[in-house]
């Protein structure tokens, strides 16, 4: 079933039960994050096993820690390829930004110098691991609140990325409303600038402005009407492809998502006229 | 590809920041210092809420300073070397052993304690295992039991799970097994608190040996005397089990 122009959701053991027991909420595909899967069993695997059946699967990383120092985890990468596999995956992503460092993980996404030789590590790594799961990779524009000794702007550094390792990219729009107002750019400008025909596909979420001048980007909250009108400007320049809503905290009642949901599908639907007849 | 040494350092002293939350470590970097603290709460939270689910009693136990004190030693001190978050706290557990807060807390118990929330998680996401083939009739003494493979049976020095923590004292010291496993019908985790030879019983037939040579095994080794009584409650318990479904059934 083709995900192109569908909203689907990410898919969080919060509310998995009410999900699969009702047809409140409606995605076109779900997202999962592989690492909350793999080796997991029992109560939980029945419910992953039962959203593979049912939807389209799409899966985005959290340890990939693409931006490392250290060097890849083959282990971990064997885990992933057999996951993608299990789960019928057609779209692949992780974050451009680092989780690990000196052989410890943190769990967190932390920022990447925007230097030349990270770039370049940066982009030989995703070779690698595009080489070794044999798929195209989407890598994510991710939020930041702070850069360490940067060399150059944010968007020349995901440029020279993605032209260097030849891979896709996932476009977060909230993440790009939050960079440019904790960094002070112009949103419009830096997705202009940014190679949207290489867009796999499109993140939303929420956000919490936590002083004057800092937005923290937590998955824990309604996206607001900007970020939507960021995002209606912005596929309106770009081919149909999958949309995906991720709420991660402070997560409500399902017809609330479903209502974001719906409201992301009206403007696929208006911009891409996309709607089935 | 080699990173610039100036570089390696950029991303070594944030994570350094994030895990200690010394503001050394990015002092000469150049960056939003003010912005800083953000990584290091969004960091520090997401170990320390991962480990207050992981184990409840054990931070409803604590008190905050202690609590703070040893997740904050944990995350400074510990390269947590598990991808996936949520098999993070086995981690933590194992940390708390070697480092022995169970001394310095005054909490024989605490190791126990850990242990025992652990295995609750354990054991309700552990990898599903490929169920052994069985025949559904057979002769409870002299035929090979097979059990459930879905479970774990462990040994503990303090009664954790059959006493408020608040109640233990060092009296209590001394062999206690638990058994848990994961039920077929709903995959719920439940527990069992077995005697020693119960506990020997479980042991043995997953060696596959009979429960009769299992209890002639006990009695030796014990050097005391099978009765009518011991036989009528280990045939109980065995009984037990089966309508439980964590003796499947016979070889």
């Amino acid at each position: 079933m083709s995900v192109e122009g569908k909203v689907g959701i990410g898919f969080r053991r919060d509310f998995a039960t009410n999900f699969l027991n009702s047809d409140v909420l409606k995605p076109g595909f779900v997202e999962f994050a592989p690492e909350n899967w793999i080796g997991m069993g029992g109560y939980w695997r029945k419910k992953l096993e039962a959203v593979v059946e049912k939807y389209p699967i799409l899966c985005h990383s959290l340890s990939m820690s693409i931006g490392s120092p250290d060097d890849l985890d083959m282990n971990y990468l064997k885990d992933i390829k057999q996951f993608l596999d299990d789960v019928n995956c057609q779209m692949y992503s992780f974050h451009l930004s680092f989780a690990k460092c000196d052989n410890a993980h943190l769990y967190e996404l932390l920022p990447i110098p925007f230097t030349e030789d990270a770039a370049n590590h940066v982009a030989e790594k995703i070779k690698r691991v595009q080489d070794f799961l044999n798929r195209p990779v989407g890598i994510e524009n991710s939020s930041y609140y702070a850069t360490a000794i940067p060399e150059m702007e944010e968007v020349e550094f995901i440029n020279k990325v993605i032209e260097k390792a030849d891979c896709k990219m996932l476009l977060d729009v909230n993440n790009v409303y939050v960079n440019a107002f904790n960094h002070k750019y112009d949103a419009k400008k830096f997705i202009n600038d940014l190679p949207l025909e290489k867009v796999l596909y499109i993140h939303m979420a929420g956000h919490l402005q936590v002083n004057e001048d800092t937005i923290i980007d937590t998955h824990g909250e309604p996206i607001i009407d900007p970020v939507f009108d960021l995002f209606e400007w912005t596929i309106a320049k770009m081919k149909p492809v999958p949309v995906l809503l991720e709420r991660d905290f402070n997560i409500p009642k399902l017809a609330e998502l479903q209502g974001e949901v719906s409201q992301l599908q009206g403007i696929v639907n208006k911009v891409w006229q996309t709607v089935e007849k | 590809m080699k990173l610039k040494d100036t570089t390696y350092k950029a991303y070594s002293g944030i994570a350094k920041y994030c895990r200690t939350g010394d503001s050394k470590h990015i002092k000469d970097l150049e960056l939003r210092q003010d912005r800083m603290p953000h990584y290091r709460r969004l960091v520090f939270n997401i170990t320390k809420n991962t480990l207050k689910q992981a184990y409840p009693i054990t931070f409803k136990l604590f008190n905050n300073a202690q609590w703070e004190e040893v997740v904050d030693d944990y995350f400074k001190n510990h390269n947590a070397q598990e991808y996936r978050i949520w098999l993070m706290p086995k981690e933590f557990y194992e940390y708390v052993v070697e480092k022995k807060y169970a001394k310095k807390y005054n909490m024989p118990f605490l190791n126990d304690l850990l242990l025992f929330e652990w295995i609750e998680i354990e054991v309700h996401t552990m990898e599903d295992e490929i169920f052994p083939k069985i025949k559904k009739e057979g002769d409870i003494w002299n035929d090979i039991l097979i059990l459930m493979p879905e479970y774990r049976l462990l040994q503990l020095e303090y009664p954790v799970h059959i006493k408020q923590t608040k109640e233990i004292t060092a009296a209590d010291k001394g062999n206690y097994f638990l058994f848990s496993y994961r039920t077929l019908e709903n995959k719920s985790v439940k527990f069992m608190d077995l005697s020693i030879l119960f506990a020997f019983c479980i042991e043995q037939i997953e060696e596959g040996n009979t429960l009769k040579d299992i209890v002639k095994q006990f009695f030796t080794l014990t050097n005391s005397e099978f009765n009518n009584e011991i036989k009528e409650k280990t045939e109980s318990f065995i009984k037990g089990l089966i309508q439980k479904e964590v003796v499947l059934g016979f070889k």
